[in-house]
């Protein structure tokens, strides 16, 4: 493995630091689906596992702990009706306290109602520890 | 054994910063061809706190299930209870120990008992594992296989209890 090593990445017209690209990358994603008996992580980086707490409501715990709780995070659900329709779910995040270790996130039916989903991807944004 | 698992050790390895290693690990696996396999097992729980609340079941990922295994990446559990011990003081701002994670010298290859009471003793609540007292069984480990595979009565499943 080869280590590129520069301060700033530019086009010739203009740069930006390296510290900006990485701090505005994703720190953890992953792709799982929350139907099967026990759920079943497709890829991930950054996530050591997965805790399912009933329909719909799960616990992401990070490999490499966020350097506080402050960080940003996309989340949501699809659900296959057809073999090739799918369509978006609403989310909210469960009111449980949000740690630099893990985050706790529910998928909803769009009314409101915990629901399990085929295809639920997370991404968190932040700095790690 | 697969070449890319040469590939993957000694000390210029183990000084990458945590996360480094993973996407090392991540990205030399796949160049490899190579894909990462269902954890086997699962961690089956109730919460002592909330013991109305469904089961609970923690699965491993693939990648980090990889990695316990391979060894030489991930640090030792007591560095995660650390910076949790840091996180639960109530003037807790943000994590400055972030450096046990990366230069804490990493664990070896676990078996897959092992790797399992990592994975209890990391994303487990102490609570359910070492502090409680009562007479209820808390927590196991069961193959996949075992959970039921309907989840149509998911909120109401229980963690069986052994009889008296």
């Amino acid at each position: 493995m080869s280590t590129i090593v520069a301060q700033n990445f530019g086009d010739g017209s203009g740069s930006v630091g390296v510290e900006y690209i990485m701090r505005g990358a994703f720190k953890a994603w992953t792709s799982y689906n929350q139907t099967p008996g026990t759920p079943t992580v497709r890829d991930s980086l950054n996530v050591s596992s997965l805790t399912d707490h009933g329909a719909g409501d799960a616990t992401h715990n990070y490999v490499n702990d966020m350097a506080s709780a402050n960080y940003a995070l996309i989340f949501y659900g699809g659900k296959e009706i057809s073999t090739h329709t799918q369509r978006g779910q609403g989310w909210n995040v469960r009111g449980a306290p949000v740690a630099a270790s893990a985050r706790v996130v529910t998928v909803n039916s769009g009314a409101g109602t915990a629901e399990d989903q085929e295809h639920v991807n997370l991404y968190i944004a932040g700095d790690l520890a | 054994m697969s070449n890319w698992k040469h590939t993957i050790v000694g000390a210029e390895f183990e000084k990458l910063k945590l996360w480094q290693r993973e996407q090392a690990f991540h990205a030399i696996v796949k160049e490899a061809g190579e894909s990462f396999d269902e954890p086997p097992y699962a961690v089956v729980w109730e919460d002592p706190d909330d013991i109305d609340a469904p089961m609970k079941v923690t699965t491993p990922s693939p990648v980090w299930w990889a990695m316990a295994l391979h060894g030489g990446i991930l640090p030792p559990v007591r560095v995660y209870h650390e910076l949790a011990a840091d996180e639960a003081r109530s003037d807790f701002k943000r994590h400055k120990r972030g450096y046990l994670l990366h230069e804490t010298p990493p664990v070896g290859p676990m078996t897959e008992e092992e790797a399992m009471l990592y994975l209890i003793e990391k994303d487990v609540p102490p609570r359910v594992w070492r502090d409680y007292n009562g007479n209820r069984t808390l927590f196991r480990v069961a193959p996949r296989s075992a959970i039921p595979t309907d989840r149509s009565n998911r909120n109401a499943w229980q963690l069986k209890q052994e009889a008296a």
